[in-house]
């Protein structure tokens, strides 16, 4: 699949979608740019025909107003093609909505390279990770707050994966509802309390330059051979979209995306001193 | 049967606009905000006279008033039984803003030993339900760094409390008492900012900001000014103490209660020593 | 009672003219049964909440655009650089830049004295406002109650009682030919009820030291309105209250209505012979009778969790500030969302249902046309109401809802778009050909038309459920409903109000006055709510109290600062619809016509004002559609329902009646009951 090269960070996010980083990314942006155009067009159309009535039919005592209570066929007509257009297009989304969100469906990934567990709370996130045995509910476990880490992966300049790294964020609260809402991922998904929901994304990051010797964001911060690292300092904002009270908007986190190793070092690092910790108590 | 129908509406009208407004005005008095903890202010018992002896102090106004003529004071130090934990730095790259506010690494606060192996924020009070005057200057607790200053502090019932707030990012104070009297409250603070606020009881009240959850406080309130906290190197000094024999009381965060006996003579600095252990 | 009972008329009419002159002021105008004073009560009492919930809105604005903390600005800094500044002398200086923007003269009122940054830093307090003392900054508890109140006003005490309660009452009675609704005592009780509804809101306000009322959204999805914390004290309790009671209030009117409209239609008055004003109202009705007590039983249950130890909505474990929510346990979070919406989008539908047979009848008059497809716009009608109650869940495709059922509600939603997609293009074949007069109330009823278009395919994006993933609770679905409600409902309010001034108040509005209301008020608004779609694709999260901090939302302070500046505006525009309004009322050009605009309905067949009764003597009966404008047989561009057109207007030899039109003269009306 064609990677679409998105808009940068800056002025162009300004005036429309930020730029998306994820694999399901292209189908979200697809499916509104589908949308944008057929209700622009029926926009633009209504209206003029509006105005163009306007100034048509201004009052005008030498005219009399054209005298009827409709017609069959047009009001078919204007049932009928809308109709077809709005279920097309409905069931051209349920595919996108099945691979992001419905866990059944033959589209949602099978398997999940890392699973974290997010426990919101009022204003902040627990990010859980699994440590190296890569099972949750270890001892090796360690607990960051606000820090989501995930390694990316790497897409080639044409755009394809050349390995998997789908995380599944196993996402629940301890008071109010909160929602993870990762922008240039198309993540959305309520916390909700009592309730262990899933999500899962990936971050796609190219490893070498694009034909045009730019890499994905076309930021120099990357180095030549496009690998983007940790002393990466601007990361991914991700922020809180369902009301949690009045630090709301100040319930925010980081996603760093990392490659793989540098992850690896990182977690195990983490994970060892839990480990440590653990054993001392 | 229509006559009757208009004076019903008349009536029913009438009524439910007075409950509702009586509902509107006696909410709007009574200025209570129960919480999940229950217990609610009550600003009239605030500076009610406490009945007290008078042995050593003169009363002013149904509060006690110590004479300086007849005091002496406490001294001491905390002192720590063990190896020193190591400090745990705080990852503050979550919070970009945090990050940038603080210069220097912060560290967690909950049980702080210092390289002298004494131990910092506890809090050092004489154990007396007497209520003394009330100081008219406020205490102050300081949002700065990302971080409560004081972390442990103490206040006296009725004393306001101003609560600052130095950071360029936005805090939330969320105090929560442990006590019955005092009330839960949480609000967002004006970045810079000052709030004030004055507790009417006894209490040992948690502070926090939900924003940054590693940030925390907890204040005391007293009746009286007998108290002190610890600080870098341990050491307490209360002055100005009644002359006689008190129940010294300290108290830390994660290591409870310890009390001691100490006997003030007037004139006179008397002495007194804690050790904690995990 | 059957509408076509003999009855002795005239005994009834003797009884009712005196009943008129013998009633003493309260009874007449404040306790009154006659639902023309009542709707009059409700519109005056709605222009003054519509006040409080658009000064709520402003501060709202306010305080996205100014929120507290704002660092100093690239040009303060380099202006100080260029002074020569560094170092520890820069940052004393740039610590001295105040960027902070207290709301006018309310910042300071209620949140005390605004001090400079060197007395902030030095620990000095202001003088206390109302509510404490923030260094005259709405902190970030109270912009939650101030978009809450903000919602709750303008839906449950503006909108609704707006359309249903003003209009309902005034025009309905009116159109049908009764002489009053069906049970006036129930309609007085459901007034006043409504005013309670409206004190108990208004006093969550002031049941907190700090004025913390409602703060949860007016959607209160627990557990955050569940459990009672400091920011979901007493002021969420009442809130509860209110809205219970302001929804017996709708219940009560809808069941008037429905009765009304079944019972007291005029002779010949068949159902398909109605208005679209009055067959809105009618299917609002159904709708509000039916959503309303499912409101009601949700609000009871938050109620029973807050103060009762229930735990309807609240699942085991849950953890407010480090302790066990002792009640917790056994409850669904994701249960009072489908309750509540299964409430509130229908709600939807009853706040903009009405509007639409405002504008269809305004439409109809003001360019002399008979509706285009009267039928189908009655189908689409029921279609959207029907279809209202099978799609509440497209609020929860990102709740944890089964995702399922997501693909079904996408589906269903979309299908919502058909009925409304069918009544634009009706209106606009209503246009077609007709003879167009651009009044005050027309140039509403254009605004609506075209502005509900951009309202109702903004709702395509988010009812697309892949996409809403990305614009849920953000920006763009603020925009959505400004433009439905706010450029839809609100207009069509105005176009109604315009329409039928000179029937209520026998004196007409300033034209040209109305004319600048009416572009002022469209230029604005979509100045206010058009950039809310831009920002919404940012991703800009909605009830965000500052955006201060992030990266992603810095790029959006222009935009903001021009919304909150294009809705000050806005706000002042309505003051010169007040003043018309007002001035109108008293000094307006009197009017010397019972029928003005030449319009066909009932209510304009009567004696302006209408008198206690609606028509001395019995009600006019129907001989046809309210739609026959511009009948070629007919002399006249209309054809009143109360004429038969074969004996008025057969022929264009036949004079047409010059307004006034008497009920009284004309036809020989068959004896009609009056109640």
């Amino acid at each position: 699949m064609q990677q679409v090269r998105p808009p940068e960070f800056g002025e162009a996010w300004k005036w429309w979608l930020p730029p998306h980083y994820s694999s399901f990314g292209d189908e979200v942006d697809t499916l509104f740019h589908w949308i944008f155009w057929i209700t622009m067009v029926t926009f633009v159309g209504v209206e003029l025909v509006m105005l163009y009535f306007c100034f048509k039919y201004k009052r005008n005592p030498a005219r009399k107003a054209t005298y009827t209570h409709g017609s069959h066929s047009l009001e078919v007509a204007w049932t009928i093609i809308p109709a077809v257009i709005l279920v097309a297009l409905g069931v051209a989304s349920t595919k996108t909505w099945a691979t992001i969100k419905n866990p059944t469906d033959s589209d949602y990934p099978q398997e999940f390279q890392t699973t974290v567990k997010i426990v919101a709370q009022q204003f902040a996130w627990n990010v859980t990770y699994a440590g190296d045995d890569k099972t949750l509910g270890t001892d090796d476990d360690f607990t960051e707050t606000n820090i989501l880490n995930v390694p990316f992966e790497p897409i080639d300049a044409e755009g394809n994966a050349t390995t998997e790294e789908n995380v599944r964020v196993m996402l629940t609260s301890q008071d109010v509802i909160h929602s993870l809402f990762i922008p240039v991922l198309r993540v959305k998904q309520d916390a909700v309390p009592g309730y262990l929901g899933n999500v899962w994304f990936d971050v796609q990051r190219m490893t070498s330059p694009g034909p045009d010797k730019k890499h994905l964001t076309g930021d120099s911060r990357y180095s030549e051979d496009g690998r983007t690292l940790i002393d990466w300092e601007e990361s991914y904002e991700i922020a809180c979209a369902e009301l949690c009270g009045l630090g709301h908007s100040q319930m925010r986190m980081q996603l760093k995306a990392v490659p793989r190793a540098d992850w690896e070092a990182w977690s195990h690092t983490k994970s060892a001193a839990a480990k440590a910790r653990a054993a001392a108590k | 049967m229509k006559r009757m129908h208009d004076k019903t509406l008349w009536m029913l009208a009438l009524g439910i606009a007075g409950v509702a407004i009586s509902a509107a005005c006696g909410g709007g008095e009574s200025r209570s905000r129960k919480s999940i903890r229950g217990g609610a202010e009550n600003p009239t018992a605030a500076n009610a006279p406490a009945a007290g002896d008078g042995a050593a102090a003169a009363q002013s106004g149904g509060l006690k008033k110590v004479d300086p003529a007849t005091a002496g004071s406490i001294t001491g130090v905390v002192k720590w039984d063990g190896a020193r934990p190591a400090p745990e730095a705080l990852d503050l790259s979550g919070n970009p803003d945090c990050a940038k506010a603080v210069k220097e690494t912060i560290y967690k606060e909950d049980l702080v030993v210092n390289a002298d192996n004494t131990v910092a924020n506890a809090l050092v009070s004489i154990d007396t339900n007497d209520r003394y005057e009330v100081p008219a200057e406020p205490a102050v607790v300081d949002q700065v760094g990302c971080r409560y200053i004081p972390h442990v502090f103490a206040l006296q019932a009725g004393q306001k409390l101003k609560i600052k707030s130095s950071d360029p990012t936005l805090h939330n104070v969320h105090y929560i008492p442990t006590g019955d009297e005092n009330t839960e409250d949480n609000f967002a603070m004006p970045a810079p900012g000052v709030r004030e606020r004055t507790f009417n009881s006894a209490d040992w009240i948690k502070f926090k900001c939900d924003v940054h959850p590693w940030m925390g406080a907890w204040a005391a309130v007293k009746t009286h000014p007998f108290f002190a906290v610890t600080g870098t190197d341990g050491k307490f000094t209360i002055a100005n103490v009644p002359a006689g024999t008190h129940t010294l009381v300290l108290k830390h965060e994660s290591l409870g209660e310890q009390t001691a006996t100490v006997t003030v003579e007037a004139g006179k600095v008397a002495t007194a020593e804690f050790t904690l252990k995990k | 009672m059957s509408t076509t009972a003999p009855a002795p008329a005239h005994a009834d009419h003797a009884a009712a003219g005196h009943g008129h002159h013998e009633l003493p002021f309260l009874r007449k105008w404040v306790f009154s049964t006659d639902h023309k004073v009542i709707g009059l009560q409700y519109l005056f009492c709605c222009l003054f909440t519509l006040m409080v919930g658009g000064l709520l809105a402003l501060m709202v604005r306010w305080q996205i655009a100014y929120p507290a903390g704002a660092k100093p600005t690239e040009e303060q800094v380099q202006e100080l650089r260029s002074r020569g500044l560094t170092g520890a002398e820069l940052d004393a200086e740039l610590a001295k830049i105040d960027n902070d923007r207290p709301f006018p003269i309310l910042g300071e009122l209620l949140w005390g004295e605004h001090l400079e940054p060197e007395l902030v830093n030095a620990g000095e307090v202001g003088e206390a406002g109302v509510f404490g003392n923030s260094n005259g900054m709405m902190p970030a508890e109270w912009y939650n109650v101030a978009f809450t109140m903000h919602a709750s006003v303008m839906i449950f005490l503006v909108i609704i009682p707006m359309l249903t309660g003003a209009f309902g009452n005034w025009v309905i009675p009116l159109q049908l030919g009764a002489k009053d609704m069906a049970f006036p005592f129930l309609n007085g009780l459901s007034f006043w009820t409504w005013i309670c509804a409206v004190l108990i809101l208004f006093a969550s306000f002031f049941v907190d030291p700090a004025g913390i009322g409602a703060g949860a959204g007016w959607t209160s999805y627990p557990p955050l309105s569940d459990v009672v914390t400091p920011t979901a004290g007493p002021g969420q309790t009442l809130w509860c209250i209110g809205v219970i009671i302001g929804g017996t209030s709708s219940i009560m009117g809808s069941m008037n209505y429905i009765t009304t409209i079944v019972n007291l239609r005029a002779p010949g008055l068949s159902l398909f012979r109605m208005p679209l004003t009055t067959w809105a109202a009618f299917i609002t009705s159904i709708l509000q009778l039916f959503a309303t007590p499912v409101l009601s039983s949700a609000m009871a249950m938050l109620l029973f969790d807050r103060h009762m130890g229930t735990s309807f909505f609240l699942p085991e474990g849950l953890i407010f500030t480090g302790e066990t929510v002792p009640n917790a346990g056994g409850g669904q979070v994701i249960l009072w969302q489908h309750i509540f919406w299964f409430y509130s989008h229908p709600a939807v539908y009853i706040m903009i249902l009405p509007a639409m047979g405002i504008v269809s009848d305004v439409i109809a008059v003001w360019s002399r046309k008979p509706i285009f497809g009267y039928r189908p716009m009655v189908y689409s009608m029921s279609a959207i109401a029907g279809l209202g109650f099978v799609v509440w869940g497209h609020h929860m495709f990102q709740s944890g809802m089964n995702p399922v059922l997501g693909t079904t509600f996408m589906i269903s939603t979309i299908m919502i778009a058909l009925p409304s997609a069918v009544k634009v293009f009706n209106w606009l074949g209503t246009l077609w050909g007709g003879q167009i007069t651009f009044s005050p109330a027309m140039l509403f009823a254009l605004g609506f038309v075209s502005m509900f278009v951009i309202g109702g395919l903004s709702g395509i994006y988010m009812a697309n459920a892949p996409f809403d993933i990305f614009i849920h609770d953000t920006y763009f679905i603020v925009a959505h409903i400004h433009y439905v409600l706010f450029t839809g409902s609100v207009m069509g309010i105005f176009s109604g109000i315009y329409h039928w001034f000179p029937k209520m108040f026998a004196r007409h509005m300033n034209d040209a006055w109305g004319k600048v209301h009416f572009w002022l008020t469209f230029i604005f608004m979509n100045g206010v709510f058009f950039p809310m779609h831009i920002i919404g694709l940012g991703g800009y999260p909605r009830r965000y109290a500052s955006f201060r901090g992030y990266d992603f939302l810095a790029p959006y302070e222009g935009m903001n600062v021009f919304m909150t500046w294009c809705a000050i505006l806005l706000g002042l525009s309505q003051f010169i619809f007040l003043a018309n309004f007002f001035g109108s009322l008293l000094f307006g050009k009197k009017a010397t016509s019972d029928n003005p605009w030449h319009a066909n309905s009932l209510e304009w067949s009567t004696q302006t004002p209408p008198p206690h009764g609606n028509w001395i003597g019995p009600v006019p009966t129907v001989y046809h559609g309210p739609y026959e404008y511009s009948n070629p047989n007919c002399k006249e561009d209309y054809a009143p329902q109360w004429m038969p057109m074969q004996t008025i207007y057969g022929g264009s030899t036949a004079a047409a009646p010059a307004a006034p039109i008497v009920a009284t003269g004309g036809t020989p009306p068959p004896p009609h009951p009056a109640h």
